[in-house]
């Protein structure tokens, strides 16, 4: 049944709870081409400083490939990206220092310890001595494996070696920070321990990008969302915003303010056209599918 | 059960079909590896027609009289031998250039006119002895028959005599020495055969040229019978080993192991290192190789740590196996340890870069093994860590010198077995060339590794 909506009272959006802070990436036009493909075509991207941004889109709406692009692994085609006021093609050493990114598969050396495995990349990030210890240590304890810092990775199961994973992009504590579907693979504890990580570092005024398919993720975590398809962004906001978004659109049908929905909707039933007035708040996968459709998406 | 077990080998062979390394490494590089050897053996045996392979033979004519000429034009016309002309004979065997030299001294004409013996020198390379067998072989009909035709049965009844040729044979002997080499090799492996050497003894103990005493004598030190060692003196022939240490019984054990420890260090050091290589492909695989690319650190600095890891594992690879060949097998290490160290840098660089460049142009840990396997094998095959190329054929030797193994191991061997140093001393080339060649191919290598990584795994990826 088609779901009549009212418009919004308002034209003021709501405040974003985090993230009202200054922009630290800026995307403008961004197309980033593969042979004849275009994976992102024309995206704008804000980001705010503090915010932690939900990046969602089926497979092959070239979310991988914008964060590639943003974490300055791979060069855009066209368009202007700026990182912390940065140039990525020619400040990538720069801007790699200070930002984290946590990878969609456990990347870890299996043959080393959560120790070593931490002061490798800790080094890597230019860190040394005491200050690599304590972040090695902080990293340990927050991924809950101070325990079995000394084993091997190998001997690790699938949720602490995802733990890991995120502590090993966190060492040289990141303005800004991917998070890849960090939460793939994982038990409920596991991915709630994830959870509080991510809170938590989000709480010390690190910016976050979160992409996933989970969508109750991230309507528990992020601040504001941008749904991508096609290369594109097709909507952006809030929660509330998307939900109202989708109330006014959902069903084709804009009402003026003032209007009578309980009459309107007697006039359309006389009419022959079946449609019920609802309070019904549609949730982020309704909304999630009424904006990137139904049909298979096999990459 | 029979059922499920037929299923699971359906489905295995379809697998494996579908594999193309495995079905690389199965079927391609037996057959390619079959055709390499066949062609080395069936040269160094006979190619088919029962023809064994023409070993080459220098000759230099310090005379140039008719006679002299004349015996030249012989050798020049021999069947079994690629007999050349060269003024220096004696620098081309002590370099390894040519297994043997026959030098034709001044006043050969005249010895030969005054009804002398004139006696003619053979240089020789004793590492190099399998062509020592073939040369003597050919080259003693050709002296018997074609130089001294008509001293030749005479000398040879005094002289088998001398040195203990059994009487039961004398007779005979003489008779065939005017015929065929082949004849004389029947009758020897005949009376080899019935026992008749051993209780033979040379009438006596004096070598027939006094300046020939330590050729005279065979390699199983006493008064025996040597057919290819001691024929030829009869025949004028002094023969001199102008490579190798002094102890004669040593040479074949000396020559063996620094060839030996050579090819095995190349071989095994192009397996470790292209092996190693792989972790390039591990780390992507693994996803660890995106993250090292997210660190300020990425960029050329991850293949370089690559190249640094290979290099420092390649290094002390060669060590550890030419000092387990120094306290073995004797090989001359310390004596050349700057010269080793140089080729050694050199092999690690070219090898650095041929591992490197397998793990960047390949799609697959797989493919690179299956890939690097074949092309290992190949280079060892025809780049002469397996048998010398000296006794493979032309078109072999030189798809040889096209490959590492080749400019690597006659480096190692021009320093361990004929002393090399870098640049020419004297008689004694040097191995500048090799030892470029490894640095040049490193370095080619090393740029098209870095070329393919940036494609593959650059940010214009």
């Amino acid at each position: 049944m088609n779901r009549m909506t009212q418009a919004t009272q308002s034209s003021t959006l709501p405040p974003p709870s985090a993230g009202s802070g200054e922009p630290i990436v800026s995307v403008r036009g961004l197309v980033r081409t593969f042979g004849q493909h275009n994976a992102v075509d024309g995206l704008d991207l804000e980001i705010r400083r503090g915010e932690c941004l939900g990046l969602l889109g089926p497979n092959g709406a070239g979310k991988t490939t914008t964060l590639r692009v943003l974490s300055t692994v791979t060069q855009a085609t066209e368009g202007e990206v700026r990182i912390f006021g940065l140039d990525p093609d020619r400040d990538g050493t720069a801007i790699r220092a200070r930002l984290g990114v946590v990878p969609q598969e456990v990347a870890l050396y299996d043959t080393l310890s959560a120790r070593e495995n931490l002061e490798f990349f800790g080094a890597m990030f230019d860190l040394a001595g005491a200050v690599l210890e304590s972040r090695v240590t902080w990293a340990l304890e927050v991924a809950g494996l101070v325990d079995r810092a000394e084993s091997r990775v190998e001997t690790f199961s699938g949720g602490m070696k995802r733990r890991l994973n995120i502590v090993v992009s966190l060492l040289h504590e990141p303005e800004l920070v991917f998070l890849d579907e960090p939460t793939v693979g994982i038990d409920p504890q596991s991915r709630n321990h994830v959870f509080d990580m991510v809170e938590d570092i989000h709480a010390r005024g690190t910016t976050l990008v979160y992409t996933t398919h989970q969508l109750g993720e991230v309507e528990r975590l992020c601040d504001r969302i941008v749904v991508m398809d096609e290369g594109r962004e097709v909507a952006s906001g809030t929660l509330a915003e998307l939900q109202s978004q989708s109330r006014r659109t959902g069903s084709g049908l804009t009402l003026a303010e003032g209007v009578d929905l309980e009459r309107a909707a007697a006039i359309l039933k006389e009419n022959g056209i079946d449609c019920a007035v609802t309070d019904e708040v549609p949730d982020l996968e309704a909304i999630f599918l009424a904006l990137t459709g139904k049909a298979l998406r096999d990459d | 059960m029979l059922a499920s077990a037929w299923k699971i080998a359906c489905k295995d062979t379809k697998q494996f079909w579908r594999d193309r390394t495995a079905v690389l490494l199965a079927i391609a590089l037996p057959i390619l590896l079959t055709t390499i050897f066949g062609s080395a053996m069936g040269s160094m045996m006979g190619d088919g027609g029962g023809a064994p392979k023409k070993v080459r033979l220098w000759v230099e004519d310090l005379d140039q009289s008719p006679a002299s000429r004349e015996f030249v034009a012989s050798l020049l016309a021999a069947d079994g031998l690629r007999v050349e002309e060269h003024s220096e004979a004696r620098k081309g065997v002590r370099n390894g250039d040519v297994a043997a030299a026959l030098v034709v001294p001044a006043g050969y004409a005249d010895e030969l006119a005054g009804g002398l013996i004139p006696k003619v020198r053979l240089l020789r390379d004793p590492s190099q002895f399998v062509a020592q067998q073939v040369i003597s072989g050919n080259l003693l009909p050709l002296l018997a028959g074609a130089v001294l035709p008509n001293l030749g049965s005479q000398v040879m009844g005094s002289g088998l005599s001398q040195l203990g040729f059994p009487d039961a044979g004398l007779e005979q002997a003489e008779s065939i020495m005017g015929k065929t080499w082949d004849d004389m090799s029947e009758l020897v492996a005949e009376l080899e055969t019935d026992g008749a050497f051993a209780g033979a003894e040379p009438d006596s103990a004096e070598p027939a040229d006094p300046e020939s005493d330590a050729d005279a004598q065979d390699s199983e030190g006493g008064g025996g019978f040597n057919f290819l060692e001691d024929v030829p003196e009869l025949l004028g022939v002094v023969s001199e080993d102008v490579v190798g240490n002094d102890d004669p019984d040593d040479i074949p054990r000396s020559a063996g192991a620094s060839h030996a420890v050579s090819a095995m260090a190349v071989m095994m050091l192009m397996f470790s290192i292209v092996g190693a290589g792989a972790s390039l492909l591990e780390e992507k695989d693994g996803g660890t190789l995106q993250r090292l690319q997210l660190t300020p650190a990425a960029g050329p600095s991850i293949l370089v740590g690559k190249l640094l890891t290979l290099s420092q594992l390649g290094l002390v690879q060669l060590v550890i196996l030419f000092a387990y060949g120094a306290f073995l097998f004797d090989v001359p290490v310390l004596p050349h340890l700057g010269m080793l160290t140089l080729i050694s840098v050199g092999l690690v660089v070219s090898s650095t870069g041929l591992g490197l460049l397998f793990a960047t142009a390949c799609t697959s840990r797989k493919q690179m093994e299956g890939l690097s396997t074949l092309v290992i094998l190949v280079m060892s095959c025809v780049g002469g860590a397996w048998f010398p190329r000296e006794i493979t054929p032309d078109w072999f030797q030189t798809v040889g010198r096209f490959t590492i193994t080749a400019y690597a191991m006659d480096a190692y061997h021009g320093v361990l077995w004929y002393g090399k140093d870098l640049m020419p001393s004297g008689d004694v080339d040097g191995i500048w060339l090799e030892v470029t060649a490894l640095f040049v191919i490193g370095i080619v290598l090393n740029v098209l590794a870095f070329r393919f990584y940036e494609r593959r795994f650059g940010r214009t990826a």
